[in-house]
């Protein structure tokens, strides 16, 4: 149960919404490194949190990440030239550096000095772990950027794919930290699926602890010789989740807009050279990354499959995902209508999260969680272990050894 | 910090599957000792698990000759399954505030408006 207050502040990211306002005191991923491969070569527009934006990279090399429109008659920069340093807007020649200054202003008299003045509106950029990140909040509340573990391997060991997906961010974000329905959607009739758990969704049972990142989601289910399997899914602010899978794995939500967003996955592996096979999905770049199976096609879904493969015909897990995520009351849920149950623990405990963040944020309390890089280094944990082990152990054993110590236990009163 | 593995991992798995008073008081009961994050998701969760069956059994009496719906045990009547869905609505919003002894205290009226129909 949401009010529907509270639905729409969760849901709306646009400038100036409360939630957008906190999606922007985070490095979100805006692009994949490869989108925006050649120097000088063509900027790149999309959209993020309802904002038109343009990427380029310039001719050393640098990301730069510029309001679509160009200040002086608000022409698209998306058809300017990108040479010598700088993206020239094809209307007037106004050209632009990463950073938005002006450096070039053909039609002002000789002499004049108002390009020094001018800008456009940019956004500090990083690039790590074949993703393209953009800071798009004030300047002088910018983190630091989060210590990923995929960011200090080798670039043979990661592997980060895009797709777009046709609903609101938070509609998948709660599927991502929802461990209860991967009995049913994501069953399959076949051996060696590798990431199901193997007991009965009634066993279940769900825990959170929150942590310096956001939360821990841990499902824990009854395994024969007195044991437990355990499941630790943390979810980082504002909107990434580590699933447990091998390999090792982040998905990350931006929201596009309201109804739409892109779903990063960024794959690694901390001691080998990862293959490419473990794309998850086939997608189509020249349609803004449309997977191939997709609403308009049912997702490509086949009866044999259901019949023989697994419980919906639609072959792979994300494509699963998305066809019920992206048909929740259509793109946007009406989660004042819901019913949920007891065991709707990580969904409850990420809106629980996310609005108290955006209500602090509203008071002028900046979210803590990015003051603390180190924790975002950090995996998923899916074990088997005696009943009496301690699952704090489990989860802390489970992280990379560089990984701060970011799970914050309460203290018993 | 001392480790508590009671505040994140309950021993106990209340079940909150009807509407009967005694069910309703244990929500309560467990929301006034409540404190810090995990804990009051878990009690939220158990409100909104009473809502739902409100809410739900509120539309199956609008659509029934009786206009009442049973849940659980007890066959309760449109007017009284209004009365405890808006009840748990006032109750989610306090817990939300954090305002713990508040929201026991209405899960607490709830129970009392509970008990005035009778068990089947």
């Amino acid at each position: 149960m949401l009010t529907t207050e509270e639905n729409t502040r969760l849901t709306q990211t646009g400038p100036g919404t409360p939630m957008g306002e906190l999606f922007r005191r985070f490095w979100l991923p805006a692009l994949l490194s490869e989108e925006v491969a050649e120097r000088d070569g063509q900027a790149v527009r999309f959209r993020l949190l309802s904002e038109r934006l343009v990427a380029f990279r310039d001719t050393e090399g640098r990301v730069g990440i510029l309001d679509e429109r160009c200040p002086h008659r608000h022409a698209s920069l998306y058809w300017g030239r990108n040479e010598e340093a700088g993206l020239r807007c094809a209307y007037h020649g106004w050209k632009f550096d990463v950073t938005g200054q002006c450096l070039d202003m053909p039609a002002e008299p000789d002499g004049s000095r108002m390009k020094d003045a001018v800008c456009a509106i940019s956004y500090d950029t990083h690039e790590a772990g074949g993703v393209v990140w953009v800071y798009m909040g004030p300047k002088d509340k910018k983190p630091p950027f989060p210590q990923y573990e995929y960011t200090t391997l080798p670039e043979s060991h990661t592997v980060a794919h895009k797709r777009l997906q046709q609903c609101n961010w938070l509609q998948n974000v709660e599927g991502e930290i929802d461990t209860a329905h991967l009995n049913f959607l994501h069953r399959s009739f076949a051996d060696g699926n590798g990431v199901m758990p193997p007991s009965d969704l009634a066993k279940k049972r769900f825990f959170l602890a929150e942590t310096d990142f956001g939360f821990v989601a841990m499902a824990r289910s009854d395994e024969p010789d007195d044991q437990y399997y355990w499941r630790m899914t943390p979810f980082q602010l504002p909107s990434f989740t580590n699933i447990p899978s091998l390999p090792t794995s982040q998905t990350l939500a931006v929201p596009i807009d309201d109804t739409s967003m892109y779903g990063f996955t960024i794959r690694w592996d901390p001691e080998n050279p990862i293959e490419q096979k473990w794309m998850m999905m086939d997608v189509d770049p020249e349609k803004n990354y449309l997977p191939l199976a997709n609403m308009q096609n049912d997702y490509q879904r086949s009866r044999e499959m259901q019949l023989h493969g697994n419980f919906t015909g639609i072959k792979d897990i994300r494509t699963q995902d998305m066809a019920v995520q992206e048909d929740q009351d259509g793109p946007i849920c009406r989660r004042e209508e819901e019913h949920l149950g007891t065991t709707d623990r990580a969904i409850v405990g990420a809106r629980r999260l996310l609005l108290k963040l955006s209500e602090d944020l509203e008071k002028g309390i900046d979210p803590p969680h990015v003051s603390h890089p180190e924790a975002f280094c950090l995996r998923s944990v899916h074990v088997t272990a005696p009943r009496d082990a301690d699952p704090v152990l489990l989860w802390k054993q489970g992280q990379p050894e560089v990984a701060g110590d970011s799970l914050r236990v309460e203290t018993a009163v | 910090v001392q480790l508590s593995r009671f505040d994140i991992f309950e021993d106990s798995d209340p079940a909150v599957d009807d509407l009967q008073p005694e069910t309703i008081e244990g929500v309560a009961t467990r929301t006034a000792e409540s404190r810090g994050f995990a804990e009051l998701v878990y009690r939220e969760c158990e409100i909104n698990a009473l809502w739902s069956l409100a809410d739900i059994g509120l539309s199956g009496a609008a659509h029934r000759a009786t206009g009442s719906w049973k849940v659980g045990r007890s066959q309760l009547s449109q007017s009284l399954l209004a009365r405890l869905r808006d009840r748990f609505e006032e109750a989610y919003l306090l817990l939300a505030d954090s305002s713990t002894s508040e929201a026991s205290r209405v899960l607490v009226d709830a129970a009392a408006l509970s008990s005035t129909e009778a068990t089947l």
